[in-house]
């Protein structure tokens, strides 16, 4: 047997292959339950209704969905760009914290149109300082981030828990180690009345649709354009042109290739900010993947991999040429 | 200073050590063997708790001790085949597989776990592994009740190490698996075939990960909870980044982040005034800060996390 990529995915397969991957694990899961001795059908039936069957479960379900929405989301912009930051639940509990830090006494006084996206602001600021901690330790040390952004997870769960049983501490929940809450003024806004749905599922909504719009198209010929687009001085670069060109398939490889060979970038190793005005803000996340491909991969196979050597000089590669097969087993 | 040079100087804490340390041993060599071979194994949490859960079982239904460990191993083989055969056959993701494999086999030792043993105020017990003195050298002060007077599976994961730093580095067998995790397109050159390789190496580390769960609840503790591994999964991954990738320094690693362990749970009970969490936090803080030292000179095994396709460049 042997498995390929498809070129293209059929529309009935984009949609579908979600709706089966739902509706198998909804039937294996029915084993589990049935082996336990429960009436399967039945517990389906509650929960659904447990999900969706009043007023109160709906709004209640979608509220418990709006923070998952942004978590995966985050995870979903630093995945695409290949850096594994596996430390969501850090930022999550960081960002909760700074905001009931902050919305509970420190900037309790400012009335709620400012202090509302003043807090916002504040989490994701929380979130942000606690990811750069591996970022930095990647740039400086090469680390890998799976690992650091990992164990900071039970850093920041165990610091949360160090201040909401010390400093944050509600003195009036009776010994229970909880904060005290967010001044009623700086809540967001309810959706709905009698509910908790508030319209941070809006917010989670509408940012679902702007990072899926500024994610760069998926398939090779839309990436690379929108490279082109965006940096022409990197349309003149024919490596670019050739990393763009020898990775069938992989999406964001071209992008790789792209600011990680191109001529501006060439030169001592700790250039990062210079690399950054060059391609522009969005690169920024690349960065780091392409420094560490660098560090990993020894200096002759890099140098083979910008151009066949002819003589003396290397030669740059044009567009359309096959390539011989040994450049590309060092990828 | 006078409380650290007490808590150092005492047999407890090296004993201590060595009993933390087995699980971490157990499951770095586990996650190190798969990485060998270029492929990623975040399932250890999940199949760190599943080792735990069935080894329990089997031992509270009545098997042997030894049998309850290999169950352990079993279980951990038919999760390695179910994330080898994710990652290497179908080529998907190796971190959202291997997380997928950690989710799906925790809350299913739960589930199991729920099923069979009733809901009881006190969990149910066995009696777990008894400290083995090895003779001669367990009469030797200090050294004797620190390091060889050790439950069987701590003297094992020992051994464990140095047969696999043996087999990865002195035999034709790790030659392949090293060489399917640099480079597997010329494995496959040199007539290895890097898919049952990788096969081989992940299931082979699945079965070393269930081994280092059911150490948990065969010799550390004698009843099984579910949230017993405690990100100890994770530590491993973390440990053998650490080790770069070499069985002997993943001992010593593990020994170390033992060590850390082990001394601030012994400083919490001595030093006051600070918060507790401090205290839990030191593993890991000194843990990041010993990457960071050790990242530097780690070589990365080039095909880790590339999935492998005959015929494609």
């Amino acid at each position: 047997m042997r498995l390929e990529r498809r070129e293209h995915r059929p529309v009935y397969l984009l949609v579908g292959s979600p709706i089966a991957a739902v509706v198998s694990a909804l039937l294996l899961a029915g084993i589990l339950i049935a082996i336990a001795g429960a009436p399967v059908l039945e517990a389906y039936r509650r929960i659904l209704i447990g999900a969706f069957g009043s007023r109160l479960s709906a709004t209640e379900t979608l509220t418990r969905a709006t923070p998952l929405i942004l978590t995966g989301l985050a995870a979903a912009t630093a995945f695409r760009a290949r850096l594994w930051n596996i430390g969501a639940e850090g930022q999550f509990y960081v960002g909760a914290i700074a905001v009931a830090a902050c919305g509970s006494n420190m900037l309790a006084g400012l009335p709620g149109p400012i202090l509302i996206p003043a807090l916002l602001l504040i989490g994701a600021v929380a979130g942000m300082v606690l990811i750069l901690i591996p970022l930095w330790l990647r740039l400086r040390f090469s680390v890998d981030e799976v690992v650091t952004s990992l164990l900071i997870n039970f850093i920041a769960v165990l610091f949360v828990s160090m201040l909401i049983n010390g400093v944050l501490k509600d003195p009036m929940a009776f010994g229970w180690p909880q904060s005290q809450s967010v001044v009623d003024h700086a809540m967001l806004p309810k959706l709905v009345a009698r509910s908790r749905l508030h319209i941070g599922l809006l917010i989670a909504i509408v940012l679902a649709v702007i990072i899926h719009f500024l994610q760069i198209p998926a398939d090779e010929d839309g990436l690379w354009h929108a490279v082109t687009r965006c940096w022409p001085q990197s349309a003149g670069c024919s490596v670019c042109r050739r990393a763009a060109d020898a990775d069938p398939g992989q999406g964001c490889l071209p992008f790789r290739g792209a600011c990680g060979t191109c001529r501006r970038n060439r030169g001592p190793r700790r250039q990062g900010l210079r690399h950054l005005r060059h391609h522009g803000s969005v690169s920024w996340l690349r960065l780091f993947r392409n420094r560490r491909r660098d560090a990993r991969q020894p200096e002759p196979a890099r140098r083979r991999a910008r151009g066949t050597v002819h003589g003396n000089h290397v030669r740059r590669c044009r567009r359309h040429e096959p390539q011989p097969r040994h450049t590309n087993l060092h990828r | 200073m006078n409380v650290i040079v007490d808590i150092i100087s005492s047999a407890g804490l090296w004993a201590a050590i060595l009993r933390i340390a087995t699980p971490l041993i157990f499951g770095t060599l586990g996650a190190l063997l798969c990485e060998r071979a270029g492929v990623l194994n975040l399932g250890i949490e999940g199949i760190m708790t599943f080792g735990a859960m069935i080894g329990w079982l089997a031992v509270y239904h009545g098997a042997d001790l030894w049998t309850g460990l290999f169950v352990a191993a079993l279980a951990g083989m038919v999760f390695g085949f179910l994330h080898a055969a994710m990652t290497v056959t179908l080529g998907l993701s190796q971190h959202v597989s291997g997380l997928g494999v950690t989710l799906f086999a925790s809350s299913f030792s739960y589930y199991v776990f729920r099923l069979i043993v009733p809901v009881a105020g006190t969990p149910p017990t066995i009696v777990p592994f008894q400290p083995i003195s090895i003779p001669g050298l367990s009469t030797v002060p200090f050294v004797g009740p620190a390091f060889f007077t050790q439950t069987a599976p701590t003297y094992l994961a020992i051994l464990i190490a140095l047969l696999l730093a043996y087999v990865v580095f002195r035999t034709p067998l790790g030659l392949a698996i090293r060489m399917t995790g640099e480079n597997p397109h010329a494995a496959e050159a040199q007539g290895v075939d890097p898919i049952r390789i990788r096969y081989g190496a992940v299931i082979v580390g699945s079965a070393l990960m269930g081994m280092g769960g059911a150490f948990l609840t065969l010799s550390a503790f004698n009843s099984f909870f579910p949230t017993m591994v405690q990100g100890r999964g994770w530590i491993c991954i973390a440990l053998v980044v650490f080790a770069s990738w070499r069985p002997g320094r993943a001992l010593f690693g593990a020994l170390l982040f033992a060590f850390f362990d082990a001394f601030q749970l012994r400083l919490q009970t001595v030093v006051q005034g600070i918060p507790y969490q401090i205290f839990l936090m030191t593993p890991y803080v000194l843990s990041i800060l010993a990457l960071a030292v050790m990242a530097r000179r780690a070589r990365v095994p080039q095909a880790l996390m590339q999935s492998y396709r005959r015929g494609e460049r």
